[in-house]
């Protein structure tokens, strides 16, 4: 895997300084579905989910800098935030039942995931969204015969001259193709990391 | 990368050669294949070893599989996005829901601390309850004692400081001696750990901050009960040795299930100080409730919690603390200086008593205030029970001149506002004229610079080297500085920078040759300084001799100090300039020697701009008393008042045939005069917001104006409004080029826009300045811009000098040819 530097404060500070609305953009598209996930795991519903997603990713950007680099990678620390907000979202609903019913309240609380795991997936939710983002990019700018040549051979495993019959491309192209997808997959990684810190 | 290379025939084709690595990175680096690559692409089908070589330099085997894993996971479907998340994502990109333009909202919620704790040592935290001064409040649970504790984790920058951890054991421990019902007490205290945190009773009911906020005000009964157990926990506090040094209302905990008062964070304050800020004044302690002497920067005893004490028995009485202001100097200085308002002025139900209680518990001097808490205490309490009880009066009684000020200047404010009717708009009028705090000491930053030290001292009281620190803007100011610690990138078209003012830029004017530039610094807590710079190099030639002029020989209301620059203008000939600055003073100097030649005295209220007419024969200034007066620029004689503004001018022009004159103020109007007939022409009417700056168009026939968030463009024959050009925020000074095409305006926001004026479109908008801007003129060379500013908002909402006080130059960008249009 990719080894991802942790994120260092200086995006923070961007996201702060509201002139970087790209920035900004990309760190919502980046976090929000790692973060609306873990919130559905915890058995929040999707409402809920997407609400405490937008006020856990506002409250990072816009609270005070509370963010140690020296203490853990910047995922790490949003992580517990996001434990915390929906401990508290809980919390504020076991004590306020909605009136619907809401004795599951409780079991929720049992409901919590084993904590290594959770913080297994919610790395793994992180890696997948920063490289379907970067897959999206190239996606966008090679033509589709290179894209499925790359997505057959590398994605589903199909071999290099299967993929080059079904194409009507040659084995060299496959490979081209592929390796060139790749290559700017990477890049792109690098990219939205580096654009990240 | 393991089989990737298998499913190949392992054919090598004498020939096609291997590929070089500079042609892999040439197929990797195209999208498509190029003709000069298909032979490399047709030796790519045989030659496996080729193959793996172009796999490894496109990504290394890890790469290859993290890229497989990660899309083969998202692509399955598993985690197709739900249409609330995309709703969520779209809802946090969307600009105008989130705005992190003003520091001063920035809601501090969430941790200090890296990561929230499920468990501090023993104790299972059930939720944050709060977040103190010092750092998180949380709910936690002692499994040992079977109970619910506070556990109060110390944010870790304040512990920065040098012995700032011993410090916080020795009070932690002093505090934890105290045991009475009236004060939270102190379980223990973890500091073993690299996050030193305190184990408390937990008090479960509200503060009398919360309490106030909910119920605006409370009975009297509760006001003497609440302060009689205050008073009776301060009394064992102090028998112990401790002062609470912070005492408010957030800090005052009412019992739900008893009802009973506890005194919450004590000591705590105390534990922040070292020694160090002491000696240098820095003040610890909420601004609004401390006593004078804390203000002050002076030792303290245990009467400085009385008259917090006081602080907020007025507050429960009147909903608000006795001394407020929109920034902390403010409150400082009223609490050193003024006397409160008296409670009867908002409600005539506390019995008498109780009001001379308090009353003298926010005595100025120590000393007339009440001995001792335990006093308060008794006193209170029978008050409580109704007895009859007289209340000496303090030996001496000192009102200051500044109270009975303040007393009629608010009973000013309030007449304006009622006359006028309507509040949101004088929300930032008020902020700017009510400004009673700007310290009326010498710039901290010339000090710094080492530069007061001419005669300026004589009449200058020396600088308050007091500073207030809420925890929470500490948090803020933080974020602040490392904001200000960011490069910001640099406009294309920025020339350069004047660097020299060590405080905000008001004004700047350009001589007619475009050779030498000259800036004037007032407000807020400008350096006070008229500089010359030579435009070519940006290099500072001298500075004005500043010292000759008066410092304040009119009123400078209690906004600015004295001696701060509004405006400069230079003559037609280049030779001299006119400045205009608190208290109504106008100078004349010379600019080559940065002499006085002359002043204007007439004026009584702080002038805002000035301008010199095409000739230079006459000079127009504009003063916030709402008087403009015209002047015989050689002999000085008055020869016109332009009288009839409600309020404020802010802003003076003369038409370029020096016919005409236009003058702008805070009553929301701009007037035009003729100057010849001594009369005034037109009135025109802008949209509910005060008129900031003015500038003629070469032709006499139009003017720019600033008024609120807009440029607007008025046709001066008809008295209409051509056009209306938004600015992000309030707007500030204009423009309008020597060849008419174009516009140019500052703003709060710190951008300086240009405009084409034809079409109204914008075509540059220069960013670099950090502050805001205050003038932006052009060069009379046609093709630059110059533009100045500083200060800002505090974190608090108050306002400061702010960091960046450069003079910046444009180029001015390429213009398209103008359009002529049929009528």
């Amino acid at each position: 895997m990719l080894q991802a530097p942790p994120t260092r404060p200086t995006l923070l500070i961007r996201l702060r300084g509201a002139r970087d609305e790209e920035a900004w953009r990309q760190f919502v598209e980046l976090y929000a579905p790692a973060v609306f996930r873990m919130c559905r795991r915890r058995g929040l519903q999707e409402a809920d989910a997407a609400d405490v997603t937008q006020e856990v990713l506002r409250s990072v950007a816009a609270g005070p800098l509370q963010y140690d680099p020296q203490r853990g990678s910047f995922r790490s620390w949003l992580y517990g935030i996001v434990r915390n907000k929906v401990h508290d979202f809980l919390q504020h609903r076991s004590r306020h039942p909605s009136g619907t019913g809401d004795s599951g309240m409780l079991e929720l609380f049992q409901n919590v995931p084993d904590a290594k795991d959770e913080a297994q997936r919610w790395e793994q939710e992180y890696q997948q969204r920063l490289f379907s983002m970067a897959a999206e990019k190239v996606r966008a700018v090679v033509d589709d015969s290179t894209w499925q040549a790359f997505w057959q051979t590398a994605i589903d495993g199909r071999t290099a001259r299967e993929v080059a019959q079904a194409l009507g491309m040659s084995e060299g192209a496959v490979y081209v193709a592929k390796s060139r997808v790749v290559a700017r997959i990477k890049r792109q990684v690098n990219q939205i990391e580096g654009n990240q810190q | 990368m393991n089989n990737i290379a298998s499913h190949t025939r392992d054919v090598s084709s004498p020939g096609s050669a291997c590929l070089s690595d500079g042609q892999l990175n040439a197929l990797l680096d195209e999208l498509q294949v190029t003709p000069l690559q298909s032979a490399l692409v047709a030796h790519l089908d045989q030659c496996e070893s080729c193959r793996i070589r172009l796999e490894t330099s496109a990504a290394d085997q890890q790469q290859w599989s993290a890229v497989r894993h990660n899309l083969r996971c998202s692509g399955s479907g598993e985690n197709q996005e739900s249409a609330r998340l995309t709703a969520a994502i779209a809802a946090l990109c969307e600009p105008t829901e989130f705005d992190l333009t003003c520091a001063g909202n920035i809601p501090c919620q969430g941790e200090t601390l890296s990561l929230p704790p499920d468990q501090i040592g023993i104790y299972k935290i059930v939720g944050q309850v709060g977040r103190g001064g010092m750092g998180v409040v949380y709910k936690a649970f002692d499994p040992t004692l079977q109970r619910h504790v506070a556990i109060k984790r110390i944010a870790e920058f304040l512990l920065e400081q040098p012995g700032a951890l011993e410090r916080f054991r020795r009070e932690a421990r002093a505090v934890a001696a105290i045991q009475d019902p009236h004060v939270v007490s102190i379980h223990s205290i973890e500091d073993s750990g690299p996050h030193p945190f305190l184990v408390m009773e937990f008090v479960e009911g509200l503060s009398l901050a919360e309490w106030l906020r909910r119920s605006g005000r409370i009975g009297w009964q509760d006001v003497a009960r609440i302060g009689a157990e205050a008073a009776a926990g301060l009394a064992a506090a102090h028998a112990a040795g401790v002062i609470h040094r912070d005492i408010k209302p957030a800090n005052i905990l009412v019992d739900q299930a008893t009802g009973r008062v506890k005194i919450s964070d004590f000591g705590l304050a105390r534990m922040l100080d070292d020694g160090s800020h002491t000696q240098t004044g820095l003040v610890r302690g909420t601004p609004e409730y401390i006593a004078p002497e804390q203000a002050a920067g002076d030792p303290i005893d245990h009467r400085a919690d009385l008259f917090s004490l006081g602080s907020v028995l007025y507050a429960a009485c009147t909903g608000q603390p006795p001394f407020e202001a929109d920034n902390v100097m403010a409150v400082l200085r009223r609490t050193r200086e003024n006397r409160q308002r008296p409670i009867a002025e908002f409600r005539n139900d506390i019995p008498q008593p109780l009001v001379q209680v308090i009353d003298r518990l926010l005595s100025k001097n120590p000393d007339d205030r009440f001995a001792t808490a335990g006093e308060v205490a008794d006193v209170l309490l029978r008050i409580q029970r109704g007895e009859d009880v007289r209340i000496e009066k303090p030996s001496r009684v000192v009102v200051s001149h500044s109270s009975l000020r303040f007393i009629l200047k608010i009973a000013a404010l309030v007449a304006l506002a009622v006359g006028i009717g309507v509040g949101g708009i004088y929300a930032r009028a008020a902020l700017l004229q009510d400004d009673d705090g700007q310290p009326q000491s010498a710039p901290q930053a010339a000090a710094d610079a080492g530069k007061a030290s001419d005669s300026d001292n004589a009449a200058i009281p020396a600088p308050t080297r007091v500073q207030i620190v809420k925890p929470d803007d500490l948090l803020r100011e933080r974020i602040r500085a490392e904001k200000d610690e960011l490069e910001l990138p640099r406009h294309p078209l920025l020339v350069r920078e004047f660097i020299g003012h060590t405080g905000p830029v008001n004004s700047i004017a350009i001589t007619p040759d475009a050779k030498q530039l000259i800036s004037a610094s007032g407000w807020p807590t400008g350096d006070r300084s008229v500089r010359v710079w030579e435009l070519a190099s940006g290099k500072e030639l001298h500075q004005f001799d500043t010292a000759a002029m008066p410092k304040n020989h009119g009123d400078s209301g209690e906004r600015e100090a004295p001696g701060e620059f509004f405006t400069v203008a230079v003559t037609p000939d280049g030779q001299q300039a006119v400045t205009g600055a608190t208290g109504g003073a106008v100078c004349v100097w010379s600019i080559a020697s940065g002499e006085l030649i002359r002043q204007f005295e007439k004026h009584t209220a702080t002038v805002y701009d000035s301008a010199i007419s095409a000739k230079g024969d006459v000079v127009l200034t504009g003063d916030r008393s709402g008087m403009s007066r015209l002047w015989n620029l050689s002999t000085g004689a008055e020869l016109m008042q332009l009288s009839g503004h409600k309020s404020w001018i802010r802003c003076v022009a003369i038409s370029p045939d020096g016919k005409r004159a236009l003058t702008g103020s805070y009553d929301k109007t701009m007037r035009l005069w003729d100057l010849e007939r001594s009369e005034m022409i037109r009135e025109f009417k802008t949209q509910q917001n005060w008129i900031w700056d003015i500038a003629f168009a070469p032709s006499g026939n139009v003017a720019a104006c600033v008024s609120g968030r807009t440029v607007q463009l008025w046709d001066l024959e008809s008295g209409e409004l051509i056009r209306s050009l938004a600015v992000g925020d309030s707007g500030t000074g204009v423009d309008i080029s020597a060849d008419g095409r174009l516009v140019i305006a500052g703003s709060y926001d710190g951008k300086v826009r240009l405009w084409d004026i034809d079409s109204g479109e914008l075509l540059e908008t220069y960013t670099g300045h950090r502050d805001w801007v205050w003038s932006v003129k052009f060069s009379p060379d046609g093709e630059h811009a110059l533009s100045a500013g500083g200060g800002r908002y505090t974190a608090t909402g108050g306002m400061e000098p702010g960091v960046d006080f450069a003079i910046r130059q444009w180029k001015l960008p390429a213009v398209p040819p103008r359009v002529a249009k049929p009528k």
